[in-house]
């Protein structure tokens, strides 16, 4: 399954809540904890690391990886938790509106 | 971390580039554990990536975004780093902020309190529409300037393509109103229908005059001010149709006019139709009329002055026994607006100019301050940019603090502009038109502001400059104490262009206190304390004939000098200062013909007038109670009057001569005998040369000349006990005048001590802002001196305790720091008289009784200024006298 339409940067924001984690990371830890279910496209992860990291959602460092190879490590801000808040309940209203049409029961 | 980021940052490429190849392994990784092959899984992981070359792109995109936020964040926290500083640094040292800031706070303030005042009153342009097309019209006559219009002339020059809308105004006196019990008198006057188109403007309810009503026996309307239906109606738009008492007819008042019209303090409160009678086409000496116009559009004065004057011709022409040629006829027109501001724009520029030294001198004063601190501080500047810190970053936090001490300044300054403005309507004459309108405006704001930051940037940059490239190893190696003999040339040059500029302003300040000093000694001629001057005004309703006004008037004096606490009572036409007159042409009479003539204040008085002002009599006799309507015309006239009309001749020989008017002598106007003479003495103004007097009795009017006069006499009444206020006299001659009439009001009452002090009012308010511009400077300078010479002293601690060790006595160091301290200052002292003598030069017009270059006033401030330079050096030279020799042993 690919990411749904506007939902990266939430789950972004969402794994970097677990602590900072480099890219790389963070494509493995969503694959993981949705069985292997979510594939997030890197062609669209990084640009969208790097437009977070403009808007003040999200910080980078450099560090070194479990590795020890040179990483970019990704740390949510105060900002970007508010964010996450905000996206979390649009999606989850969105969900509330959008099931009864889509899953009739 | 902020290293890391701050050495990110410089590379975008590299970031992204280096993310990427990490995300590309480490997915090559995995796959090759799950038992890819390492070039399979290469493969793989670069189609799992897809394009690439976008995804860099975009990645690079935001990131240099990212940079660009991030710098100016990073800016916006060093800018709030060094303003936070900077108000610390200022907080630390709080006689340098004090004292930066009331400099500055004054300089700006009256800077901007100034050019307030100058805006409101010559910038400005007046509030009516195309008001560069407003002229006022005066006719000329053979050499008697500015008369008024004739209404011969007016109904001639509304036939004048060239103008748009002519209109006349006659002005003076007021209107009886009654409103409720008590009547009040208003200013008023009547105006033609034009009068308001001429100026353009509208009411702001209701309607103007329509011509239907602007004709003899016409309706009774009536035109409130702005100003008046605000005091007198609360602003009630419910006036509007209300019905009037004025000078006891009724009046409807169908306008009132926009705030705007209020351009005067003293304009009409109510306007009337001016109505004149068919008669009054043919009334060609009476010269009673203001006349306006407004040119049409793309007529040059030139034209318009053209147009008017064949037009005065033709109506020149059809006077019957016109005794002068044609040529004597001219006419002149002036612009509205300039005659308006007449002399008070050179005033006002003087003042600006006057402001600008001031605030150059307040500005001189920061820069040596904001220089000697940077001085002081070159230790401290040292040692930062020995740790590392920029050259650029060392200047902008000074040129912040500059910028702080500047804009808290020029708050304070807004504060001083606010106070100034306030005090300044109160010490102006009162025809400054719009003065009071003027006020602190964005443009106000914004210019003080462009002060504000000018005055940082000049002064900040000159020592922010200096400092941001201290000699490190010099500066650390004489312990901070600073030198350069370059740093003292300029703060000595600072010094005494503080010393010139406010010499200057000093010497103005000098000539004008000596002027007015000049005018309080000019001896008036008569004598002003404890007279009461109450104008009143018979309407016209219930005094037609000259025989009721006449009556009326004797019966309101002889009771009036039955108020106990009066010592005399007379009545006159003109108080003296109170700037009206009433101008009539007259030469030799009956047998002593002769082609010498002289333009005369003519005043109708009664008996009694000269002995309850005090005008002396030289010969013959005062007017007397008998010399009634049937009787011979009698006048008294001054010394002025007798040596031009008869030159040579004693003036005691006058008594009995003949003097009549010019140049309607005709058969049935009265030549007058002279019974009198008095000195001369200034009716007009203390400054001006005594004008030509006649005063006929009041008794001798002719019935046709009341209305010209508009019924209207002057009591004046002297109290026994000089040192009374002459107001106390207001309320007892109200209840007489009530007692003779009680629709009568009591025009406009003051002392005529008051009329002499309204009549300097102008020198006055010169005298008090120049004096007080030149008191602030002075005081500037003052501190400005100080602080030179305690900075030098305290530099110099070290080398004094060297040479009191090695010798000098205390009296060698005083010595040597008042001589370090006076080169400057009389540097400056001779600078400053020369710059005074081209600035007084400006002040030629405002002077009386002084040269512009008198010495004497130079010397007197001079003087003041040495002293005051001596005073400032004395206390850090006493300081320095006492510096214990020991130091020279313990400094480092």
């Amino acid at each position: 399954m690919k990411d749904l339409h506007g939902t990266l940067d939430a789950l972004v924001l969402r794994t970097l809540t677990f602590g900072p984690r480099h890219g790389y990371d963070i494509v493995r830890w969503l694959r993981e904890q949705t069985q292997d279910a979510l594939e997030v496209e890197e062609g669209s992860l990084y640009p969208a690391l790097y437009r977070m990291e403009r808007d003040g959602s999200i910080e980078a460092e450099w560090g070194m990886s479990e590795l020890g190879r040179r990483a970019k490590f990704y740390t949510i801000t105060d900002a970007g938790r508010r964010r996450l808040r905000a996206d979390t309940k649009a999606f989850a209203q969105f969900v509330r509106i959008v099931s009864p049409l889509l899953l009739p029961t | 971390m902020k290293l890391i980021k701050r050495f990110v940052r410089g590379a975008i490429k590299e970031e992204v580039d280096s993310e990427l190849a990490f995300h590309i392994d480490m997915t090559v990784r995995d796959l090759v554990a799950r038992g890819m092959s390492e070039q399979q899984a290469r493969a793989e992981a670069q189609r799992r990536f897809g394009d690439a070359t976008t995804v860099t792109a975009e990645c690079r995109r935001f990131g240099e975004e990212r940079d660009r936020v991030a710098r100016r964040t990073e800016y916006l926290t060093e800018l709030r780093q060094d303003v936070a500083f900077a108000v610390r640094q200022l907080v630390k040292t709080p006689g340098f902020t004090i004292v930066s800031v009331l400099t500055l706070a004054l300089g700006i303030g009256a800077t901007a309190a100034m050019f307030s005042a100058l805006d409101a009153v010559v910038l400005r342009s007046l509030p009516f529409p195309n008001a560069s097309r407003i002229v006022d019209i005066h006719p000329h006559q053979a050499g008697r300037r500015n008369l008024g219009l004739t209404p011969p002339e007016y109904l001639a020059f509304r036939n004048i393509k060239e103008l748009e809308y002519v209109a006349v105004a006659r002005l003076g006196g007021g209107a009886a109103l009654q409103i409720g019990d008590l009547p009040e008198m208003v200013d008023a006057a009547a105006v033609s229908a034009d009068y308001f188109a001429v100026f353009g403007v509208r009411p702001e309810f209701g309607r103007t005059f329509t011509r239907d009503e602007d004709v003899e026996g016409g309706p009774g309307v009536a035109i409130l001010s702005h100003r008046f239906w605000m005091s007198r109606f609360n602003g009630d738009p419910a006036v509007l149709n209300r019905v009037l008492q004025i000078d006891g007819k009724p009046h409807t008042v169908i306008g009132i006019m926009p705030a705007s019209f209020d351009f005067l303090k003293g304009s009409a409160n109510i306007w009337e139709p001016l109505a004149l009678a068919p008669a009054a086409a043919t009334q060609y000496g009476a010269h009673y009329l203001e006349g306006y116009a407004r040119l049409r559009a793309g007529v040059s004065q030139a034209v318009a002055s053209a147009a008017l004057l064949s037009a005065e011709h033709a109506v020149a022409a059809q006077i019957p026994e016109r005794t002068q040629s044609l040529s004597a006829y001219e006419i002149q027109i002036r612009s509205f607006s300039d005659d308006l501001v007449h002399d008070y724009r050179a005033l006002l520029f003087i003042l600006v100019g006057a402001v600008g030294f001031v605030l150059l001198i307040a500005c001189g004063n920061v820069a040596n301050l904001l220089l000697a601190r940077g001085m002081s501080r070159a230790r401290e500047l040292a040692i930062r940019a020995a740790l590392g810190a920029g050259r650029g970053r060392l200047f902008r936090q000074l040129l912040t603090e500059s910028l702080v001490l500047s804009l808290v300044g020029a708050a304070a300054g807004l504060f001083v502009a606010f106070i100034l403005l306030r005090a300044l309507p109160h010490i102006s004459p009162d025809d400054v038109p719009r003065l009071e309108r003027a006020h602190i405006d964005l443009r106000v704001l914004g210019m003080t502001l462009l002060l504000g930051i000018a005055s940082s940037v000049i002064f900040g940059l000159v020592p922010a400059l200096r400092a941001a490239r201290p000699q490190l190893q010099q500066t650390l190696r004489e312990g901070g104490r600073g030198s350069g003999s370059a740093r003292d040339r300029l703060r000595a040059i600072l010094v005494g262009a503080q010393v010139a500029l406010t010499l200057a302003l000093l010497v103005g300040a000098g000539l004008l206190i000596r002027s007015a000093w000049s005018i309080q000694h000019v001896d008036p001629g008569f004598d002003p304390h404890g007279v009461l001057a109450a104008r009143i005004v018979l309407p016209e309703v219930h005094y037609a004939s000259g025989d009721a006004v006449v009556r009326t008037y004797t019966t309101i004096r002889d009771e009036a000098a039955r108020i106990p606490g009066v010592q005399s009572v007379a009545l006159t036409s003109v108080v003296p200062m109170s700037n009206s007159t009433m101008r009539s042409s007259v030469a030799p009479g009956g047998a002593g013909k002769s082609d010498s003539r002289e333009d005369a204040n003519l005043r109708l008085v009664s008996d009694g007038y000269f002995s309850t002002m005090r005008i002396p009599m030289i010969a013959g006799r005062d007017i007397s109670r008998d010399d009634l309507a049937d009787g011979v015309p009698v006048a008294v006239v001054n010394e002025v009057i007798i040596h031009t009309l008869w030159p040579g001749i004693d003036v005691r020989d006058a008594i009995g001569r003949r003097i009549g008017a010019v140049p309607t002598r005709r058969k049935d106007l009265p030549e007058w005998e002279i019974v009198g003479v008095t000195k001369d003495l200034h009716e007009a103004a203390l400054t001006q040369t005594p004008d030509p007097e006649m005063y006929v009795p009041y008794q001798q009017t002719a019935d046709a000349f009341w209305p010209f006069l508009g019924r209207s006499l002057v009591v004046v009444a002297r109290l026994a006990d000089e040192h009374a206020a002459p107001e106390t006299l207001v309320r007892p001659l109200q209840r007489v005048i009530a007692h003779v009439d009680p629709s009568l009001p009591i025009a406009d009452s003051k002392s005529v001590e008051g009329y002499l002090s309204d009549s300097v009012a102008t020198a006055r308010m010169n005298t008090i802002l120049l004096s007080l511009l030149g008191g602030i400077a002075l005081v500037l300078a003052m501190v400005g001196i100080f602080g030179v010479v305690a900075y030098f002293v305290r530099q110099r601690t070290y080398e004094i305790g060297v040479r009191l060790a090695l010798g000098a006595t205390p009296s060698d160091v005083w010595r040597f720091v008042v001589r370090r301290g006076m080169a400057p200052v009389v540097g400056g002292m001779v600078a400053g008289i020369g710059l005074s003598l081209a600035t007084s030069a400006l002040l030629r017009g405002q002077l009386f009784g002084v040269t512009a270059h008198d010495p004497a006033t130079l010397g007197v401030v001079a003087s003041l200024m040495a002293a005051v330079a001596l005073l400032a050096i004395y206390v850090p030279a006493r300081r320095a006298a006492r510096v214990p020799p020991a130091i020279a042993l313990t400094s480092t």
